[in-house]
């Protein structure tokens, strides 16, 4: 065989193994989706506690916000995988613990987005509700909120490219997804060059998809 | 969780191994990023030169680093462009490589906006002084830009600095690996990855408010 024919067959066997990636994109999926819901509810939380008027709890926000942010995923994984296993004498599952990772260090990004964008409302929206008699409550839940939240979407969407990104590390603790999938094979058929690069072209795929996405709700919830 | 059976000494006597493992990650990213910094000022200038030929690889090669998650990439160049060429990396460089590609993308769009905020009066102005094309980039339009830029890059550095410790799974000796290392050899799980994460958030905090304050400089004057 030439070595034209050679380099074709290559790429053929690497291609061939895209049922297996696709079979741990599965897992990249479950661990972004469950990290992402988690992170927008935590992250609004934190949000809402960053903007609180008591002094000791913004800090403590500010502190969280600060700390979850100045780490890479990688370390949180080991950290809590590894380290806080052991200190609390449990056996955690390796998915559980790449989502809790994954949680925390977004929720944290999550939260300045929603901050952000709860600044951008006009105040004078939640003036005029309070003015009409609702409760701070209720302004905050029907009239400041959906406008934050429309404000923030296309960041939202954007972060969690970010979360799929990032979730790539989750084979260190051996979750199999479809970065892990594609070193296993790897290892077997020795195509790493080409392995990686299917999985890298799998990625790009999925992310460019939802940047895209990110940028039409741009463009669309601006004008209207 | 017992806070006695935990045994801090199995890292304050290997502090200068965390020192070395953290000046390496600061190294990887240093240089990683001034290689990102002229790399992105290149892409940027394609990106603006307003010829396809030019623009359009440009643009692609943005895309497709902004669309791979960096774990992926240092795989990629650490074990796939190694086989591929037949040859083989220092762990240091592959991991430089991948944080430069990385940077380098998010760079070029930081240089882009930057170059396209300067007023073309600027140009206009020192076109009618009868400066030079080459005189007027380095003298006029460079300073201005990368003035604009400043803040932004710096969050690229940090971003950078972050990635760094991502080196660890191909076997580059910087901090986490030093960690795994004592975790793995003493079977200090937590004390090793909490001195981690403490020196890092440390060094990370430090780096983000320098930014931070570089950024409220530069918008006073």
């Amino acid at each position: 065989m030439n070595s034209v024919a050679i380099f074709g067959q290559h790429w053929v066997t690497a291609f061939e193994q895209l049922p297996s990636l696709l079979a741990g994109l599965q897992y990249t999926a479950i661990v972004s989706i469950s990290s992402f819901a988690i992170a927008l509810v935590a992250g609004l939380l934190v949000a809402l506690l960053r903007l609180s008027r008591v002094a000791w709890i913004r800090n403590v926000a500010f502190l969280y916000v600060q700390i979850f942010r100045s780490l890479s995923v990688y370390v949180y994984i080991l950290f809590i995988y590894f380290g806080v296993a052991a200190f609390m004498n449990v056996d955690l599952d390796p998915i559980g613990a790449a989502v809790i990772a994954l949680s925390l260090l977004n929720s944290a990004y999550i939260a300045e987005i929603f901050r952000s964008a709860i600044h951008t409302v006009d105040p004078g929206q939640r003036e005029a509700a309070l003015c009409l008699g609702m409760t701070k409550s209720k302004a905050f839940r029907d009239i400041l909120f959906p406008q934050a939240l429309r404000l923030a979407l296309p960041a939202l969407v954007s972060q969690f490219t970010v979360i799929i990104k990032d979730s790539s590390i989750v084979g260190v603790i051996g979750v199999a997804d479809t970065t892990y999938q594609a070193a296993q094979i790897a290892n077997v058929n020795y195509l790493q060059f080409e392995m990686f690069t299917v999985v890298g072209v799998i990625y790009i795929a999925v992310v460019l998809t939802l940047s895209h996405f990110a940028g039409y709700l741009e463009r669309h919830l601006r004008l209207s | 969780m017992d806070f006695s059976s935990l045994d801090w000494s199995v890292v304050w006597s290997r502090w200068p191994l965390f020192l070395q493992g953290v000046g390496l990650d600061i190294y990887m990213a240093i240089v990683g990023f001034l290689l990102a910094c002229v790399v992105g000022l290149i892409l940027a200038q394609c990106r603006l030169s307003g010829s396809r030929l030019l623009s359009a690889p440009a643009f692609i090669f943005i895309q497709i680093v902004r669309g791979l998650p960096f774990y992926v990439l240092l795989l990629w160049m650490y074990f796939g462009v190694a086989a591929a060429m037949k040859l083989s990396f220092s762990p240091t460089a592959a991991a430089i490589a991948a944080l430069a590609v990385t940077g380098s993308g998010l760079t070029a769009e930081i240089f882009r906006g930057s170059f396209e905020a300067i007023d073309r009066g600027q140009i206009e102005a020192s076109r009618s002084l009868g400066m030079r094309w080459s005189s007027i980039y380095t003298d006029i339009l460079l300073p201005q830009a990368f003035r604009i830029a400043l803040p932004p890059l710096g969050n690229v550095f940090v971003f950078l600095l972050k990635a760094a410790t991502y080196a660890a799974v191909i076997a580059v000796p910087e901090i986490v690996y030093t960690a795994q290392d004592i975790s793995t050899t003493y079977f200090k799980p937590f004390e090793a990855f909490s001195a981690v994460a403490v020196i890092l958030v440390i060094l990370v905090i430090t780096f983000s408010l320098a930014v931070a304050s570089l950024e409220r400089s530069l918008k006073r004057c």
